[in-house]
């Protein structure tokens, strides 16, 4: 293959590919893998070639949807791309005949974005119905009714009406959204559906009073490619992503510059930390010392938390392209992927990401013909957390035990081999080639004063809709569990969500609207982390979520420095005492004294912030801890019910009328 | 490659056990004769020291081969990556893919080879998780225990299998069956609380559900065991 | 002192008080010229910091979180607060969380009354378990007879695996799991002795704890001096005269020979020999090997000195290919031992199998050495029956009510006792090889030498090496001490021999450990530098006030090859005085 050239990447800028007419895109990544979505991919091919259909059946990355795994995107037979959930391989012979051959849609597998749209310019051809309200029950009788009020008009050939999935509006009663437009309509009531058949499908008028205004609060920038270009396919990120454009924007700076974009993007770590990004990288650029290096941390270890994951296996070159664009700034020649080996199809796809870049000239010497020089390697993580911690990691591609070292030196001073190293974590990456291609100014127009851009989340746990979350900082957690992820599931009230995984700690609901940026969950007491979001619901005992998250850490403390090694592990004793209701009121100040211990003497960040999550529940959740001490385990979760408003006889009973007991 | 196709050092080998009865067995021999002549016949210890020597011969050769194996595996695993800087653990991961585990013969082999300390290769096994020091079962079945499988009951699914097979986690069941592990979210959160078996992945797992995915697997075991 | 005021300082504030210091130096060690003492259970003077216990977090003025004094150097302008209420509380409550996960049972512990741990906890004035006991039961691995290691005791603070990785390269020990289940041990859960472990002890005599100890024999000695049927004798080694007083509160290298020879005597020893004589002995015999290859060419060269057992035990595991360069003269302890098992019996009319000899050495591997070859058994018994090392010797003083201190001087028995200045110097690094080419000299010009000191092969230097000037032909001699700078002096040597090219050293002095017997793993506790100068330095004084101060001019041993052993490497001395190596590598193929 002839090595590309600046000039093949202007053109590339000048005239991007087309988008194919018709495809059949299917989300394989380990998720969707998981829950079978190579058997549909193949189910796709058999049932194509049956029909004789040639239609290319392309392989993507995942949207982030993972509770509808597998899904799959169709463009075909003159209709909008459509977005299929659940699509095992027993729907595919009928998405075949009915979408590809005769146009029309299956019941329950469509997913629609409703955001957005006010205007119908073309004729209607479906309506998608779903009742959002609690329990859900009323869609059959809807679709019903539409069906009856289209036919009755005479639109049946023409109009199909269809039980939709999932339309991105939640709570908000019968919701109708009508394609091609995509106009949606919600709190839709049995008056209503003549008048949308009527005016809406007839006349091509929208009804403003039932028109759902609000706009999406996702904005996908580091998601931006994931789901829609083929992982496996360089051209496919070069034709159809602007790929590499960012790093041609790099190329065309002086690394200073590009230093100096990094800036003016205000972009800070999103491992967790939250240390600026261009101050990293000018820590390591003004070293002496050669040669310097840059790693990727992919050493996603946090439990719930799948967004590194995605990326990678979703849009590899994406953050291959802020690798090289990092290296480029901070003057290194090789970088790293420190990936888990966990996660095999993630290092499948950036093996492979790096070997087609290899063979397009892009990694190598004199790359674009710039005089730039860099290589890419990858080395696997082997099981253990704490190798997310910088000097850990360094220790761990050194091929030595992962125990964090002191700091200083700094990596930026003393990393890996002793060199310069900058490390950034992989949604950190996949910003990069974005904030050169459109600015650092751009990039700087999302978020909040001191949160700039977006933040990916991996919202699971007890919410309805568990699947990955873009949105600017400065979004509130209300938004992103009720309005993205549809609220908690089973409709229970929500009592805490978790952030920041083992290190961070609980957000309790009356904090719920809080505008996400790393200082307000700091003030709350938990952090921003890498970015798990774990819903809670009220039969959730925060004394055993503590517990858990504790667990976590002592099995994974390096064993290095006593107060984490035998703090963690004392503690965790403590906690296991007071939830099986043995403890007593001095577990409670033994408690607090450890952590305080574990925070102030831990050498690393791990043992640090380790109490956080038991600190957390201790300032918000006070009541449950003491309501173990008082009567164990049960009557604890009867306690939280009760003081959650649930439905048990014991409402009344506020906590001090239980101690009287 | 098959990871139950090449285990040296695998504890599973009953043939230690045996050996012991034919040593008893082969005392027991010489006393009767010697009870019923009063002596062992030059002919008969002649012959039974020539099997003797033939039996050690072949152990010899089996055990060279072994090694020879042994070292071939490792010498490519090391020339893979040798010149590359921390290559310890991806050499080590090159080996655990081959047999499942890393064998003390392999750790042994693999310091003379790559020129590190024995103790610093047992340190950093030990350290990580990923490195198993004992072989697999021939089953694995991995929990796993992220937050949203936490929440959503994986430790109901982890008490099924104890019921079930008797073991719990990083355990293997006596006959060398089953093997449960538990990990740090497979980065299935969408469809918890999820358990792979064998590679499948299988999500929304309830604890009824245990029995029939055993079942399954040993009646697909028993299958291909047929059909071979 | 002049060199570190030519580089670059920096000023700060330590609790208020002004310190300037060189750049680079950590806060722990500014902070100790300050006279302020910071509590560590992990740094170790000879180590560098591993930053295991968190007891030394300090405060720097606005910082946001405590620093580790142990591993952060002070900067200029920092103003370090060592001692605040949360500072102690955070202190009091990680050494808890320690306490919490060790056995609370110091009486009956190699380390009571000598422990770091057990110290700071005094400090700390704690009276209770703050924190419920963890200790996960572990027995203690006794398999090498010399050093036992107790798990339970471990306070995973990383000296003795830095110790025996980095500082003796023999890798013994290692961390292995993680978190809560970090263990020291043998590397793949192997006894001690199937691992690499060369018994030097050093991991002993850096522990803070009880968790390595000596394998304790003076419950043996006892039984055997109790035992009527029993002649005991006992030898003590050269270094353990200046370093036994530090047990009862003296400053390093205080010589009490001669109150030894008493105590020994008093504590029921029929004789009382000294190691020294044998140290004599062994530089005639190995000086006449090195005569023979130097001079006359017989054997090859460098000719490498073998008194150290730990230093074998190292050679026939790591560098078997060096088993012809070894001096096969056997160890002052094992020719001291055999000729008390014949000679000496022969002399005093006395069953040899009824003499029990005790060896007080400073030195863990010398238990090994006991029983290493059959050639250790060359009197037709065990020629050294039991081995202490110094700290076991003082703990039976202490035990025997003898007031040591306060003891008249004594001598040791006029057979087998007296020594001169080259034999004294064993006991420090360079001087096995200064005591041979004192004898060398002479065996090859058969002149005196004028001045017998040779200043360049002493110091803690790692290695050192010395051109010198033997009937006009220079012989060329390296020292090494510490197993870890043993490595490189050998490679020079393996380089040369395989290009052919000559030799770049005739003469090796290897000691296992970091100073010499003085810094042996067997003696008083509280090794660093400062005390193996001091150590040393009294044992070159022994030298300096000796009559006699060259081996072949000691008129007990001249009587001994004259009465008894014919003549040095003669056919007897053979039988007797010598001994053998094996190659046996570590991972067998």
């Amino acid at each position: 293959m002839k090595p590309l050239t600046l000039q093949d990447l202007a053109v590339l800028a000048a005239q991007p590919s087309p988008a194919a007419a018709a495809f059949i895109r299917v989300q394989l990544d380990t998720g969707g893998i998981a829950a079978g979505a190579e058997e549909t991919l193949a189910a796709f091919r058999d049932a194509l070639a049956a029909a004789n259909l040639a239609i290319p059946v392309q392989r993507v990355g995942s949207h982030g949807r993972s509770w509808a795994d597998p899904v799959v995107e169709i463009s075909a037979a003159g209709l909008p791309p459509i977005l299929y959930g659940s699509v095992k391989t027993e729907v595919v012979p009928q998405i075949v005949a009915a979408h590809l051959q005769s146009r029309r849609l299956i019941d329950d597998h469509v997913i629609a974005d409703a955001r957005g749209a006010a205007a119908i310019n073309a004729p209607v051809t479906h309506l998608l119905v779903r009742d959002t309200g609690a329990g859900e029950g009323k869609t059959e009788f809807f679709q019903f009714s539409f069906a009856e009020e289209l036919k009755r008009r005479g639109f049946a050939e023409q109009v199909q009406t269809v039980r939709a999935l999932d339309l991105g509006v939640y709570d908000e009663g019968v919701a109708v959204t009508l394609l091609p437009s995509g106009v949606t309509y919600t709190n839709v009531l049995a008056p209503d559906v003549a008048r949308i058949v009527e005016q809406s499908v007839g006349a091509r008028q929208v009804l403003d009073d039932l028109l759902w205004k609000k706009a999406d609060p996702q904005v996908r920038i580091v998601l931006r490619n994931c789901g829609t270009v083929d992982p496996e396919e360089l051209q496919d990120y070069l034709h159809r992503a602007q790929g590499y454009q960012g790093l041609r924007a790099a190329l065309a700076k002086t690394p200073e510059q590009v230093i100096e974009e990094m800036k003016a993007s205000g972009l800070r770590g999103r491992g967790g930390a939250g240390f600026p990004t261009w101050l990293k990288w000018n820590n390591t650029r003004i070293q002496k010392a050669e040669p310097r290096y840059i790693i990727c941390n992919g050493d996603e270890g946090d439990p719930g938390a799948f967004m590194d994951r995605s990326v990678l296996e979703s849009d590899p070159h994406s953050v291959l392209e802020g690798l090289m664009i990092g290296g480029y700034a901070i003057g290194a020649a090789v970088g790293y992927f420190y990936i888990r080996a966990e996660y095999p199809k993630a290092v499948e796809r950036v093996e492979r990401a790096i070997v087609q870049a290899r063979e397009a000239g892009l990694l190598g010497t004199n790359i674009l013909g710039t005089g730039f020089s860099f290589d890419a390697k990858i080395r696997l993580g082997a099981g253990a957390f704490v190798c997310g911690e910088e000097t850990a990691l360094i220790a761990s591609i050194e091929g030595k035990r992962g125990s964090p070292s002191p700091r200083p030196p700094y990596p930026s001073v003393r990393g890996l081999w002793g060199q310069p190293t900058a490390i950034n974590n992989v949604e950190t990456l996949a910003n990069i080639p974005a904030i050169l291609q459109r600015g650092g100014a751009w990039y700087a127009g999302y978020g909040t004063e001191t949160s700039k851009g977006t933040k990916v989340f991996a919202v699971t746990g007890k919410v309805k809709y568990a699947q990955l979350v873009e949105v600017p900082m400065g979004t509130t957690l209300r938004t992103i569990v009720f309005d993205v992820c549809g609220g908690v599931l089973e409709d229970k009230d929500i009592k805490a969500v978790q952030t920041g995984g083992p290190s961070g700690g609980v957000i309790p609901d009356k904090h719920l609207d809080t505008p996400i940026a790393y200082e307000t969950l700091q003030q709350l007491g938990s952090i921003m982390g890498s970015g798990g979001m774990i819903v809670m619901d009220t039969t959730d005992s925060m004394v055993d979520v503590a517990k858990f998250f504790l667990k976590f850490c002592v099995d994974e403390s390096c064993g290095k420095c006593a107060p984490c090694r035998i703090g963690g592990y004392q503690m965790l004793q403590v906690l296991d005492r007071i939830s099986r209701g043995r403890g007593n009121a001095e577990d409670i100040a033994a408690l607090r004294r450890i952590c305080q211990a574990m925070q102030k003497a831990s050498l690393c960040g791990l043992g640090q912030t380790a109490p956080n999550p038991v600190l957390s529940t201790l300032r918000y959740f006070d009541d449950e801890y003491k309501a173990y001490l008082e009567g164990g385990p049960s009557y604890a979760r009867k306690m939280a019910r009760a003081a959650a408003g649930g439905a048990e006889p014991a409402r009344a009973a506020a906590p001090a009328t239980a101690t009287a007991d | 490659m098959n990871p139950s196709a090449h285990h040296p050092g695998a504890g599973t080998d009953p043939a230690p056990e045996s050996w012991k009865n034919d040593e008893a067995a082969l005392l027991s021999m010489l006393e009767d004769i010697e009870r019923k002549h009063g002596y062992i016949p030059h002919q008969i210890g002649d012959e039974i020291s020539r099997l003797l020597e033939v039996k050690l011969d072949r152990l010899k050769r089996a055990q060279a081969k072994l090694e020879t194996g042994i070292r071939r595996d490792v010498q490519q695993h090391v020339a893979r990556w040798r010149g590359e800087e921390g290559n310890l653990i991806m050499i080590l991961h090159a080996i655990q893919n081959q047999y499942g585990h890393v064998p003390r013969e392999v750790a042994m082999e693999l310091a003379r080879e790559l020129g590190v300390k024995l103790a610093r290769i047992y340190e950093v096994i030990t350290f990580y998780h990923y490195f198993k020091l004992q072989p697999p079962g021939k089953h694995n079945v991995t929990v796993c225990n992220g937050t949203a499988c936490y929440l959503k009951g994986a430790a109901g699914l982890l008490g099924e299998l104890r019921a079930q097979l008797g073991v719990g986690e990083g355990q293997t069941t006596p006959d060398r069956e089953f093997h449960v592990d538990v990990v740090r979210c497979i980065g299935c959160c969408g469809m918890s609380p999820a358990i792979v078996c064998d590679g499948k992945t299988h999500g929304r797992v309830k604890p009824t559900d245990i029995a029939p995915i055993l079942a399954g697997i040993r009646a697909q075991a028993k299958a291909t065991e047929v059909k071979s | 002192m002049s060199a570190v005021a030519t580089l670059p300082t920096v000023k700060a504030t330590i609790n208020g008080l002004a310190v300037e210091v060189p750049a680079g130096t950590s806060i722990l060690d500014a902070a100790r010229r300050a006279a302020v003492k910071i509590p560590t259970l992990c740094k170790h003077k000879d180590l560098l910091a591993t930053a295991a216990c968190g007891l030394c977090v300090v405060r720097n003025k606005g910082g946001p979180r405590l620093l580790r004094a142990c591993c952060t150097p002070l900067e200029a302008g920092m103003e370090i607060v060592t001692h605040d209420h949360e500072i102690v509380d955070v202190r009091r409550s990680t050494l808890e969380l320690i306490l919490s996960n060790h056995p609370a049972d110091c009486l009956n512990c190699g380390r009571n009354g000598e422990c770091e741990l057990q110290a700071i906890a005094a400090d700390f004035n704690l009276r209770q378990d703050g924190i419920k006991r963890y200790v996960k039961d572990v027995p203690p691995d006794k398999s090498t007879g010399s050093i036992i290691l107790e798990f339970e005791k471990c306070i995973k603070c990383g000296r003795c695996i830095q110790v025996c990785q980095e500082m003796q390269d023999v890798w013994a020990l290692s961390f292995l799991e993680r978190g809560i289940n970090t263990r020291m041990a043998p590397a793949g859960d192997i006894a001690l002795a199937d691992s690499p472990c060369v018994k030097c002890g050093q991991c002993s005599a850096h522990c803070p704890t009880g968790a390595i100890v000596e394998n304790d024999e003076t419950a043996a000695v006892w039984e055997a001096l109790h035992d009527k049927e029993k002649v005991c004798v006992v030898q003590i080694a050269p270094s353990v005269r200046v370093t036994i007083g530090e047990a009862f509160g003296l400053p390093p290298g205080t010589n009490l020979t001669k109150k030894l020879y008493t105590a020994l005597r008093r504590l029921g020893f029929h004789a009382v020999f000294d190691t020294n004589f044998s140290a004599d002995l062994t530089i005639v015999e190995e000086a006449t090997e090195f005569i023979q290859r130097f001079v006359h060419k017989r054997g090859p060269l460098p000719l490498i000195t073998s008194c150290c057992p730990a230093w074998t035990d190292f050679m026939e595991k790591n560098h078997w290919d060096f088993i012809d360069n070894f001096s096969t003269a056997k160890s002052p302890q094992q020719m001291l031992g055999v000729l008390a098992k014949t000679y000496y019996p022969e002399k005093a009319g006395l069953d040899p199998a009824k003499l029990c000899v005790v060896s007080i050495m400073p030195c863990t591997a010398k238990k090994y050495e006991l029983s290493r070859t059959e050639e250790m058994y060359a009197s037709g018994h065990k020629d050294v029956d039991i081995c202490l090392t110094t700290r076991e010797l003082a703990r039976m003083l202490k035990q025997s009510g003898i007031d040591f201190l306060n003891l008249d001087d004594g001598t040791p028995d006029s057979i087998l006792g007296e020594y001169t200045g080259a034999g004294t110097i064993f006991g420090a690094t360079g001087g096995v090889m200064e005591a041979a080419l004192r004898t060398a000299y002479h065996y090859a010009t058969g002149q005196k030498l004028g001045k017998v000191d040779f200043e360049s092969v002493r110091g803690l230097d790692g290695v050192k090496t010395a051109e010198v000037d033997v009937a006009g032909t220079k012989v060329r001699v390296a020292v090494a001490h510490g197993l870890g700078h043993v490595s490189a002096v050998l490679e020079q040597v393996r380089q040369a021999r395989n290009a052919g090219k000559e030799t770049p050293y005739h003469f090796i002095e290897v000691m296992a450990c970091p100073g010499g017997c003085i810094g042996g793993g067997g003696q008083p506790y509280g090794i660093d530098n400062e005390r193996r100068r001091l150590r040393a330095a009294g044992l070159y004084q022994d030298d300096r006030d000796k009559a006699v101060r060259c081996s072949h001019e000691n008129p007990e041993v001249l009587r001994l090859y004259a009465d008894f052993l014919g003549k040095p490497n003669g056919a007897k001395a053979h039988e007797l005085l010598h001994t053998r190596y094996t190659a046996r590598p570590l991972y067998k193929r």
